[in-house]
């Protein structure tokens, strides 16, 4: 029973480290912004807060039973010793790969050791991380070398063994409250529920605190998974010692809510969605893991030390989210939820991480202390064999030739659409061909706008418009020179030109409406006479709105005086009108023809029945115009009206 | 880079005299003045020769991105059915968070002002754009190899006359270039002259430690420009953010890690030591005794 399952565990970590590398290459290949939904109001993403930050929360039992075992001298934990210096030291290795991904640059991840600014936390963090890493390696050595026969060597390294386990607790007390401390700069970004001048005290009592709980659900596991018993006083002392820990957490988060004067936003006046998500968090970390933890009957019971360590792991999991993105999203307004690839690319890198703990666990004496793998000492010789098999290359290019061929096969088969689902989930998807009025000139990069394509409701009736030859003809029909020619059509320039659409004036699709602003144009006035005499101008009346525009604009009103009495408080018409005025004023006026495909009345001249007349080949788009699914940036939401083709 | 064309930079003074106490150059941007045209993005983008700005769905509703180091924002004005136009860019803190949280010191403070990024040492952490209180910096996120993108200020923007090309295309003279001294005043200057129409408060004189970005305006800047009042600092449980800049207030943490260290070191290398010779003593004289919990 437990063997099939442990097979088909392996299985899935297989499928889902495999379709992490396809993902994983995609994104050095297209991009950050193409393969995650990092953005730059939230840019620290899941790989970064999950993977890293809550992974080192997590593998923090290497250092906490390094330092019981090596430096407190509390021998009944040697059982785990190993077991929780190997978990310390994949857990890391998985962060640190996964953050290769994450940051931009990554071929200069030795930067930091050369160019020094002692006054960031994140610089602290990597030194003691990749620190503190090498030192994981190095108490690992022991279980290559007893493995193979190399007595003296493992002698030396039980001798040295101490100061670098020293090295290793300091170095993770020092990046644990560093980690936290990297949030200390965001005191009015960060929400401020999660936001406090303790974070580093926190971040690190609650990674101890959730390490030890990691180290209960990952024993319990395994004893599952493998048919083995750890020693109960393990298991119960570990989960004692989490409780105390997480104790100190709650405390100290108490303490905080109640000094800095936050509970407000926990119970009071700022209640928001953020104090549900903050009080769920706190029960997981801190209140159902400290009651199981803390009432002997509970701890002694294997189920309950299940749900409890299982709660502390995810509380934790969900604290770190919590500070590094959910508590950035209100500030940000916007919110972050990572993409299928981000998921597969992070989980399967810990898959990875896990194959490797797998393989290492039944290959070497890691376990010894409860018999599994090698026997600890004097065992060179005679390393029992491992019940399970595990998939070393070798072992799995003979599963090639013998019956495990189908499994492989499957194995890839699955592979496959999983990293489709990751390829899929951003990139592609969250770009689409554009939306603009105007859109084949500009997505054939025609910037002489020779042919325009206008869809001015965006409902796929489009008009095509030679441009270029309009030009040409006003040119030679009127003599003006190429700017004049222009204002024809292009009748207005507003202030924030490229992002003002025609409908920012014409609001409605067929009605008139009034554009003029004098509100706005008032707070220009020089003072307060001059408002005061515009005021006493009764604007509705048409004389009189003229006579108020020459108080200032005389020698623009002047020439305008024929044409004002009549025109001069127009409305702008109605969309619909608008557009369609844009081509039909000249050609009602000139062209009154009836066999004239673009004379007045001729809807076909220009709305061209379907199928529509082919792009140009010159004008195909010749590379997809990445627009985003969601409007971006004041988005004009039009119905999806069709062109009223009678003018 | 050179000394002798700064010193001869035309600065904005009230007074027409300058007592110069410091070098520190700033950009004032009034509100008021503002009228939304967007030559200052215009003039950036020639002089900076930044490429196309596509909409995508990492980018911020405010306008700034990888391509775009400046940019207007509408927020609604003091009156209702009003706007005003303010102008995005980086802030040039006196003392920049995002400085103090480079790991590689991509990031630098330069005597004069202006806050410059090297993209050769940068390794693409993004701790720059998470620390930013204003959250400035940008990332080239469309780019396989992206680097941070942010406005500069420094020589590379300066066109003739000496101010970078943003201010100078300003035709209304809503953002100008000059002396951080003598803006401070000029600003001062306009808020005593109108008090009907300014608000009295300079965004940026003391805030987070003080800015080379300055802002009037006659409505309220603070969420545009994302600078909390004093009471929100207050209520957030970091008053001192009114005049003391974030590194400043984290710096008691910055200054614990030394001692963490040798502190660490010295405690557990002490217990270790201890214990061990312990247990080679108790070993020495009997067997060594297991408790267990039953
Ligand atoms: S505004 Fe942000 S990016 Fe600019 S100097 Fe200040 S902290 Fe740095
Ligand atoms: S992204 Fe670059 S500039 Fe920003 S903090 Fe990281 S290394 Fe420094
Ligand atoms: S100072 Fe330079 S980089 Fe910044 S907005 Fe002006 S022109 Fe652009």
């Amino acid at each position: 029973m437990n063997e099939f399952v442990l097979k088909r565990l392996k299985d899935l970590m297989w499928i889902l480290f495999l379709a992490a590398l396809v993902v994983g290459g995609s994104r050095f290949v297209y991009g950050l912004g193409a393969t995650t939904n990092m953005m730059d109001a939230l840019p620290w993403g899941w790989w970064k807060v999950f993977n890293m930050i809550a992974g080192a929360a997590l593998a923090t039992s290497g250092f906490v039973i390094a330092a019981v075992i090596y430096i407190f001298d509390l021998r009944q934990f040697r059982s785990v010793a190993r077991l929780s210096v190997l978990v310390g030291f994949l857990g890391y290795g998985a962060s640190l790969i996964a953050l290769a991904f994450d940051v931009g640059l990554p071929h200069r991840g030795w930067h930091p050791f050369f160019m020094w600014n002692p006054h960031s936390f994140l610089f602290e963090v990597f030194w003691c991380v990749s620190l503190y890493w090498g030192v994981t390696a190095l108490e690992l050595l022991p279980i290559l070398s007893e493995r193979f026969p190399f007595p003296k060597l493992t002698h030396v390294l039980h001798e040295i063994m101490m100061p670098f386990v020293v090295l290793g607790v300091t170095l993770s007390t020092m990046h644990h409250s560093s980690l936290g401390a990297l949030f200390l700069a965001s005191p009015t970004r960060l929400h401020p529920l999660w936001h406090s001048m303790w974070i580093p005290p926190e971040f690190f009592i609650s990674a101890m605190g959730a390490g030890l709980a990691t180290m209960v659900l990952l024993i319990l596991i395994i004893s599952w998974l493998f048919n083995k018993e750890f020693e109960r006083v393990v298991l119960t002392r570990l989960a004692a010692g989490s409780a105390i820990f997480l104790s100190l957490y709650l405390v100290i988060k108490v303490v905080d809510l109640t000094v800095h004067n936050k509970w407000n936003y926990v119970f009071g006046a700022d209640k928001s969605w953020e104090s549900q998500v903050f009080l769920v968090e706190i029960a997981l970390q801190a209140i159902l893991p400290i009651l199981i933890f803390s009432i002997p009957v509970l701890r002694r019971s294997k189920p309950c030390l299940f749900i409890g360590s299982l709660a502390a792991f995810l509380g934790l999991v969900m604290h770190r989210l919590d500070v590094g993105i959910v508590g950035y999203f209100r500030t940000a307004e916007r919110v972050y939820i990572p993409n299928a690839g981000e998921f597969i690319l992070s989980f399967g890198l810990l898959a990875g991480a896990g194959l490797l703990f797998f393989f290492l666990i039944e290959k070497f004496p890691v376990l010894s202390g409860i018999g599994f793998g090698c026997p600890e000492e004097d065992g060179h010789d005679s390393h029992q064999q491992p019940k399970v098999s595990i998939w070393t290359l070798q072992e799995a290019l003979a599963l090639l030739k013998g019956p495990g061929t189908e499994r492989v096969l499957v194995i890839a088969l699955l592979v496959i659409p999983l990293a489709n689902i990751g390829l899929k989930g951003q990139g592609t998807s969250a770009f689409q061909p554009i939306l603009s009025p105007v859109y084949a000139s500009i997505q054939s990069g025609d910037t002489m706008r020779e042919n325009l394509r206008i869809d001015a409701n965006r409902n796929g009736d489009y008009v095509d418009f030679g441009h270029k030859k309009h030009q040409e003809v006003f040119q030679e029909k009127y003599r003006l020179g190429e700017k004049e020619t222009c204002v024809k059509c292009h009748h207005l320039t507003l202030p924030k030109d490229n992002n003002t659409v025609c409908r920012s004036c014409h609001s409605d699709m067929q009605v008139p409406m009034p554009m003029f602003h004098a509100d706005r144009h008032e707070e220009r006035f020089k003072d307060d006479d001059q408002r005061a005499s515009f005021a006493s101008f009764d604007l509705d009346r048409r004389k009189q709105n003229f006579e108020a525009c020459m108080m200032c604009h005389e020698e623009t009103m002047i020439g305008l005086a024929a044409y004002a009495p009549k025109g001069f408080d127009q409305m702008a018409p109605g969309f619909t009108q608008a557009m369609h005025g844009n081509c039909m004023t000249c050609h009602r006026l000139e062209e009154k023809d009836p066999t004239d495909p673009f004379s007045t009345g001729n809807c076909l001249g220009c709305h061209r029945p379907q199928p529509k007349p082919a792009i140009a080949a010159e004008l195909q788009p010749k590379e997809p115009f990445l627009v985003p699914t969601k409007p971006i940036r004041g988005p004009v939401i039009i119905p999806a009206e069709k062109v009223d083709p009678i003018l | 880079m050179s000394k002798s064309a700064e010193d001869e930079l035309p600065v904005l003074d009230a007074q027409g005299k300058s007592k110069r106490k410091s070098k520190t150059k700033a950009i004032l941007t009034d509100a008021t003045k503002c009228i939304g045209c967007e030559r200052c993005v215009q003039g950036c983008v020639e002089q900076n020769d930044l490429p196309q700005d596509f909409p995508a769905h990492f980018k911020s509703n405010d306008g700034l991105s990888g391509a775009r180091y400046t940019s207007i924002v509408e927020v609604p004005g003091k009156d209702p059915g009003t706007s005003r136009f303010v102008r995005r860019q980086c802030m040039h803190c006196a003392d920049p968070t995002c400085v103090a949280a480079c790991l590689v010191g991509a990031l630098t403070k330069s005597a004069d002002g202006p806050v410059t990024y090297d993209a050769d040492k940068c390794i693409g952490c993004r701790y720059c754009m998470l620390a930013c209180p204003f959250s400035i910096p940008r990332y080239e996120y469309e780019k396989a190899l992206p680097y941070i993108r942010k406005c500069k200020m420094d020589e590379t923007c300066r066109v003739a006359g000496g101010a970078p090309a943003c201010t100078s295309s300003c035709p209304t003279g809503a953002t100008v270039f000059g002396l951080r001294e003598d803006l401070i005043t000029e600003a001062r200057r306009r808020i005593d002259e109108r008090p009907e129409l300014y608000v009295d408060h300079i965004w940026g004189e003391h805030e987070f430690g003080g800015t080379s970005v300055i802002y009037i305006s006659d409505s309220s800047l603070g969420d545009v420009l994302k600078i909390p009042t004093d009471k929100e600092f207050a209520k957030r449980a970091v008053a001192s953010l009114t005049h003391e800049s974030i590194p400043h207030l984290v710096h008691n943490w910055v200054m614990v890690t030394p001692f963490q260290f040798a502190g660490g070191l010295a405690i557990l290398g002490t217990i270790a030591f201890a214990k061990r010779r312990q247990r080679v003593m108790a070993e020495t004289a009997s067997g060594k005794d297991e408790e267990d919990e039953s």
